[in-house]
């Protein structure tokens, strides 16, 4: 974001992607900070904190700590910690503080891992990106690292999907990827892995075993490559969202794993949708995820949309009129450009606004966190009368 | 009493294992936090800066509480860490003040645990602003969590920030007494503010200050009276530089101590002439005496429909969670456990309860909660972290003594004692609606 922000909330940070992507995994995670980073992750970016038994720790980190570089407190304090915890994996993240003075976290976390013989991934995480960065981290430090310390070969299971990039920063307590897995196994396609609860590293080795990786948000896309690329795995992105956009979805879906279509990123054709027709719409928030609804609205009503992206941009994704945003002033300006007389997104830009415009509530946990969770909806599938109700009304 | 029970986590190597332990955070953790209290300051604005990270759990805090639109950031990129970030605060106060509907009468420039490190000339920054917009009282707020073991913590700092602005112009005192320390002002119904009443003293609080103006006039009040140790540093500095006296009595609830506080206090007033001495005490000693029946009928009954349901307490409630759990364990009821964040090892009360109780002392951030927090106990506790961890099936929701002083704060207490028995809490409904922020 860029730097004088008056109206929004910061959004959730990178730190906050790597602690709710481990969050399922079996690990110890120490978020290197004094208090408030992870108060900002348990209390704002975690939606299942409460009652949960996750290990995800704060190590009271003090100014003389950090004047000093005593990374042998930090690892003493782990190393009490595994008295009573036992996890596959131990987690240092790291915060501005670190930053500041340049704490190693890979190396701390290597000393780690050679005095304990766990698995110890260090996170050079600072506070200053965004979530989608953090989940992005975890994929490649641990997903990826796992993987590639497995000498198993792969053994291709027929009509199975991985789901990557899906946490609760971008769904919160909504119920999609629940209803997505529904949907799937409506269709006869079975959810190998989704890497969103009880997460052991035998589960991550069988990511590779999958006919068809699914990435439901920008920070997946990454793994997705990765696996497209050593273990010849394809994906489609997006989510299938509303009854008309779930079939055209489901249908490339099927395409791809059965080998008959090549192009793997849009089920959406290019040439099927009108790119250069004046959209009165506006999607904004997680890109993949706007580009879900765009699609949905699509497929019901021919109506096009543009999409505005925040925190994570990968332009493949992008058509013409979308734009990244980077700035709250950015995000004002494009609210508030007059093409546009309808807006989706969380609740919370609406006091961006300077004139009334149809605005439909779709929250985003990593901008409005628990402020708004009961708009978190799932629009998967059949579950679509919010969008449904939308189209009809305002769109045709 | 069975000392073979009691819980020595403070003890021996491993205390000092504990000291050193990771922290768990339960959901139930926070408070008011930074920006909550200094918007106590009114027509005041904050920026924060720092990097984007730092504020989301205040922003989002402060949207809840609906203070937001008097809250604005200014984000650190790696490059204004490494070339420092001065001018860039200049510019950005430039543009807020051209912005904002509503010019401020105070503006406070609050940054993170980074600047700490990073060392900006904080009084340079102030003074520079100053410079440019004589109208405004400008200050600078540290929310600095990396400092919570010095002497100068984040809240004492704070609150350092805040009361700064009271300001000792007239030559004459009002016949005022400041309560400082309390978020939200003491409850109307206090016998305090009735005996003030009857000496001709007003009892005034921030809460209560709706101008810039009157808060500072709050400088030309007779006495500061302190009720939490948070806010010494900042009444002594008071006293230095502007000569306000001030008279530390915190929050209690043992009621032998409440009437021995009055007579501190009674006396603190006639030292600096806001009671004459020979004035009648009849009226007052009337009050004192009512207010404390008062509170010992409370005590009793709560103390017969509380019966033998054990009880825990936590830092959060109070102030001094061992002076309150001696107070419950003095007056009969079953105290099974305190959670503490941190302990004061030359805490009378922490000492007598160590000694006298098998009450059990729980350090509430050590890394085994995580483990060891239960779902359910019919219990009542009283704060939300030994609410959460014990899985009580009853919660007072109460935060640092809130509105709870004196002979009538004992009955506040028990009054919200007898209420959370009457159902369940949902307790994440009752943290949600908290807006806690760490």
């Amino acid at each position: 974001m860029g730097k004088l922000c008056m109206t929004l909330p910061p959004f959730s940070p990178d730190y906050s992607g790597v602690c709710s992507a481990l969050f399922p995994f079996d690990a110890l995670t120490v978020l290197h900070d004094a208090s408030g980073c992870t108060g900002n992750y348990t209390g704002y970016d975690e939606a299942r904190w409460f009652r949960s038994r996750s290990p995800i720790y704060c190590s009271g980190l003090r100014e003389i700590d950090a004047i000093l570089g005593d990374d042998e407190k930090l690892i003493q304090k782990v190393l009490y910690a595994l008295e009573d915890v036992k996890p596959e994996i131990i987690a240092l993240v790291g915060s501005p503080v670190p930053m500041v003075i340049g704490a190693d976290m890979e190396g701390i976390a290597a000393e780690i891992e050679s005095r304990t013989g766990i698995m110890s991934v260090g996170f050079a995480t600072t506070g200053i990106r965004y979530y989608p960065q953090g989940i992005e981290m975890v994929y490649k430090n641990v997903v990826q690292r796992i993987l590639k310390e497995d000498e198993t070969e792969a053994v291709r299971e027929e009509n199975t999907v991985n789901i990557f990039g899906a946490t609760p920063i971008d769904f919160g307590r909504s119920n999609t990827i629940e209803d997505l897995t529904k949907l799937l196994a409506d269709n006869g396609i079975k959810v190998n892995q989704a890497l969103w609860e009880n997460v052991k590293k035998s589960d991550v080795v069988q990511l590779k075993n999958a006919a068809c990786n699914i990435v439901v948000s920008h920070a997946g896309i990454a793994l997705a490559e990765y696996m497209k690329k050593h273990y010849g795995i394809p994906y489609v992105t997006e989510l299938p969202y509303g009854e008309c956009y779930a079939f055209l979805w489901l249908e490339k879906l099927k395409k791809v794993m059965a080998n008959t279509c090549k192009e793997s990123y849009q089920p959406v054709k290019k040439e099927e949708y009108n790119e250069s027709a004046q959209a009165k719409i506006l999607i904004i928030g997680e890109q993949l995820q706007c580009n879900s609804i765009r699609n949905a609205i699509w497929a019901e009503t021919k109506e096009v949309c543009d999409v505005a992206g925040i925190c994570g941009w990968d332009t493949r994704f992008a058509k013409a009129n979308d734009s990244f945003l980077e700035s709250e002033a950015e995000i004002e300006r494009s609210l508030n450009d007059e093409k546009y007389d309808c807006i989706i997104g969380d609740p919370l830009y609406q006091d961006l606004l300077h004139a009334k415009k149809n605005f439909y509530e779709v929250a985003h946990y990593a901008v409005s966190s628990k402020i708004a969770n009961e708009k978190a909806i799932s629009l998967i599938g059949k579950n679509i009368s919010h969008l449904k109700n939308l189209s009809l009304t305002d769109f045709s | 009493m069975n000392r073979e029970n009691s819980v020595d986590v403070w003890d021996g190597a491993k205390y000092s294992q504990f000291r050193s332990s990771l922290e768990y955070t339960c959901p139930s953790h926070g408070g008011w936090g930074m920006v909550r209290i200094a918007m106590l300051i009114p027509q005041s604005h904050q920026l924060f800066v720092c990097p984007s990270a730092c504020g989301r759990h205040g922003a989002l805090g402060a949207i809840q509480q609906g203070l937001k639109k008097r809250l604005s950031y200014l984000y650190l990129e790696e490059s204004d860490v490494i070339s420092g970030y001065d001018d860039t605060i200049y510019d950005a106060v430039d543009e807020l003040l051209e912005r904002l509907p509503q010019r401020p009468k105070v503006f406070i420039v609050f940054v993170s645990c980074i600047d700490d490190l990073i060392g900006t000339d904080g009084e340079a920054v102030i003074a520079e602003l100053s410079l440019r917009y004589p109208d405004i009282q400008f200050r600078m707020g540290h929310m600095n969590p990396i400092q919570s073991d010095s002497d100068e913590p984040p809240l004492v700092t704070t609150w350092k920030t805040v009361y700064s602005l009271m300001e000792r112009t007239a030559d004459t005192v009002f016949p005022a007494v400041n309560m400082l320390g309390n978020y939200v002002p003491i409850d109307s119904k206090s016998e305090l503010i009735r005996i003030l009443k009857e000496l001709g003293i007003e009892l005034c609080h921030i809460g209560n200050m709706h101008t810039y103006d009157e808060l500072k006039n709050m400088g030309n009040h007779a006495l500061n009276l302190l009720i939490a140790p948070s806010v010494e540093k900042i009444a002594k500095e008071l006293k230095r530089e502007q000569g306000i006296e001030y008279l530390k009595l915190p929050t209690n609830y043992n009621l032998s101590e409440i009437n021995e506080n009055y007579r501190v206090l009674f006396h603190k007033l006639l030292e600096l002439g806001l009671m004459e001495a020979d004035i009648s005490f009849t009226k007052i000693e009337n009050i004192l005496k009512e207010s404390e029946k008062k509170a010992i009928f409370a005590i009793q009954k709560a103390k017969i429909l509380i019966g033998e349901k054990k009880i825990n307490i936590d830092y959060s409630a109070f102030n001094n969670p061992f002076s309150a759990a001696r107070f419950f364990y003095d007056n009969g009821f079953s105290i099974a456990k305190v959670y503490a964040k941190e302990m004061d090892e030359e805490d009378a009360d922490y000492i007598w309860l160590k000694n006298h109780t098998d009450i059990k002392i729980i350090p509430i951030k050590k890394h085994d909660i995580v483990n060891t927090w239960k779902e359910y106990e019919d219990s009542i506790s009283i704060g939300l972290e030994a609410a959460y961890v014990s899985g009580s099936r009853h919660v007072v929701s109460v935060f640092q003594d809130e509105k709870m002083y004196g002979y009538h704060g004992v009955c506040l207490l028990m009054e919200q004692l007898m209420n959370c028995i009457k159902e369940d809490a949902d307790l994440e409904d009752v943290i949600n609606s908290a807006g806690l922020v760490v």
